[in-house]
């Protein structure tokens, strides 16, 4: 018996799930059902991925900056992204999708005739974290180069999960030597891939600005972000067959505010993004070659 | 570097180790389907028998549930296709459905002249109203039993149940067409998963 895995949507450190656990909560889904069930977990985990890209807004002109560090990104779970309205039985119902509460919701006819429909329940998920080893090279022509990368093979029932993610920012308060604060403009893409079964890729444009005063780096964003999804999993009734759903990301604009600390090269910082899915994210590593505070 | 992919593992590792096993609930689909060779000046009267075998491999379970873990089965709807062939001279037929398990003599009506427009094959099943409850709920009943004594490895016979598909033409022609009735029932299981922390809740 073929088994996908697809609960992996949910999370990298779910390892302990195996391939078999994840395809039962979404066999049911082999028709169009399976894109509402499954696109708020889409735009979490793009969500995710489209945040925590950067610290500060302070990238040297000409002198050469590192980081390196690791990111957690939580999603919070909207109450709104827990269901989806369907028809069945010519009446609406209203169902879990895959972040949604454990419960079956059962939709019987109307008319009396003994049909009934079971709708699967969700994962019953509250919160969505990832975490991801990062590294930012800057300072050539006030601009910064970041890395994600991560590779894993979790053995035949999974197998390879890839993570890779690359961005580019550029000072634009460099030009404007008065400002008071530091802008930049920056563009992020990150692809999220488990062997055949997920294929994600997000991607993110912003508009920077910060500020360092003593050991704090204040900063915020407007950001608008883009995230697709091709998620292909087996179902077996009779036959076997592979389903792929292609899922475009709903989310859109996005606010990011966040504060860092310096203490010498051992950096921390923690950030809230508000969209279409809000998540927040708490960063650890160590820099060095930063400019130091006006 | 190290350090961070360190703190990256030992972070994987609370939430790996930091794991409960909750008990979740999941749907199965349980689709059987029965193909007729319809053929009459008017009428066709054809059966199919449904096996064992054929429910087993319909059953999307996972292989370690037992029949303890079964929560209920549901019918869910009943559809048909009738795809005319070379010859067929009908737009219709008024479909009437038997079900008979192995252990009755007759088989009763899950519906009864149903009209059913002659389709092409890359056309969809068409859902069937007009269903007898009485019949639902006995296949609902024995399906279950079924779906247990499959899960449990009881021996079981070749036959689970037959369908019977008597088609009269409308209007009136010859009649020559594959049709289809599908049965779309699911499965509820429960299943203990070790899951982390932000899962089951």
């Amino acid at each position: 018996m073929k088994r996908s895995t697809l609960i992996l949507i949910l999370c990298l450190c779910t390892f302990s799930l195996t391939a078999q656990d994840i395809e039962d909560f979404v066999a049911k889904y082999s028709g169009e059902l399976g894109e509402p069930y499954m696109q708020p977990a889409a735009d979490a985990l793009s969500a995710n991925f489209n945040s925590g890209w950067f610290r500060h807004v302070n990238i040297n002109k000409d002198k050469f900056q590192l980081y390196f560090g690791l990111m957690t990104m939580t999603t919070i779970v909207k109450d709104n992204q827990k269901t989806f309205t369907t028809s069945v039985y010519g009446q609406d119902a209203e169902v879990p999708t895959l972040l949604g509460d454990n419960e079956v919701v059962t939709v019987q006819d109307p008319s009396g005739s003994g049909l009934e429909t079971a709708f699967p329940g969700g994962a019953g998920v509250t919160i969505l974290p990832v975490a991801i080893p990062q590294l930012s090279l800057g300072g050539i022509a006030g601009t910064e180069a970041s890395f994600r990368f991560f590779a894993l093979d979790l053995g035949e029932d999974i197998g390879k999960i890839n993570i890779f993610g690359w961005g580019l920012r550029h000072s634009v308060s460099q030009y404007f030597e008065l400002l008071p604060v530091n802008i930049a403009v920056a563009y992020y893409w990150n692809t999220y891939e488990v062997e055949d079964y997920i294929d994600a890729k997000a991607s993110v444009v912003s508009a920077q600005v910060g500020k360092r005063i003593s050991i704090f780096d204040f900063y915020g964003a407007l950001g608008y972000e883009f995230g697709s999804s091709t998620i292909t999993y087996g179902t077996e009734s009779g036959e076997e067959t592979d389903i792929e759903l292609d899922l475009d990301s709903e989310n859109s604009v996005r606010f990011t505010a966040g504060v860092g600390f310096n203490f010498g090269p051992v950096k921390l910082n923690g950030e809230i993004n508000l969209g279409q899915t809000n998540t927040f994210g708490v960063g650890f590593g160590f820099g060095f070659g930063e400019k130091k505070p006006e | 570097m190290k350090i961070v992919y360190l703190s990256f593992l030992v972070a994987l590792t609370l939430v790996v180790t930091g794991c409960d096993e909750k008990e979740f609930v999941f749907v199965g689909a349980l689709d059987t389907e029965a193909a007729f060779d319809a053929e009459g000046d008017g009428t066709f009267t054809e059966k199919d028998m449904i096996t064992f075998a054929e429910i087993s491999d319909a059953l999307e379970v996972p292989d370690d549930i037992t029949s303890n873990d079964i929560e209920s089965v549901q019918i869910e709807l009943v559809q048909a296709k009738v795809v005319g062939l070379t010859g067929n001279a009908v737009n219709a037929i008024n479909l009437t459905v038997g079900i008979q398990f192995s252990d009755e003599t007759f088989p009763s009506d899950l519906v009864s002249n149903y009209n059913v427009e002659v389709q092409t094959a890359n056309d969809d099943f068409v859902d069937v109203t007009g269903l007898s409850r009485n019949v639902v709920l006995t296949l609902k009943d024995k399906f279950n039993t079924y779906v247990t004594a499959i899960i449990d490895g009881t021996p079981l016979p070749n036959e689970a149940f037959t369908v019977t598909a008597t088609g009269v033409a409308s209007p009136s022609g010859r009649i020559v067409a594959d049709v289809e009735v599908k049965i779309k029932a699911s499965i509820t299981f429960k299943q203990d998963l070790e899951v982390p922390f932000f899962m089951g809740n």
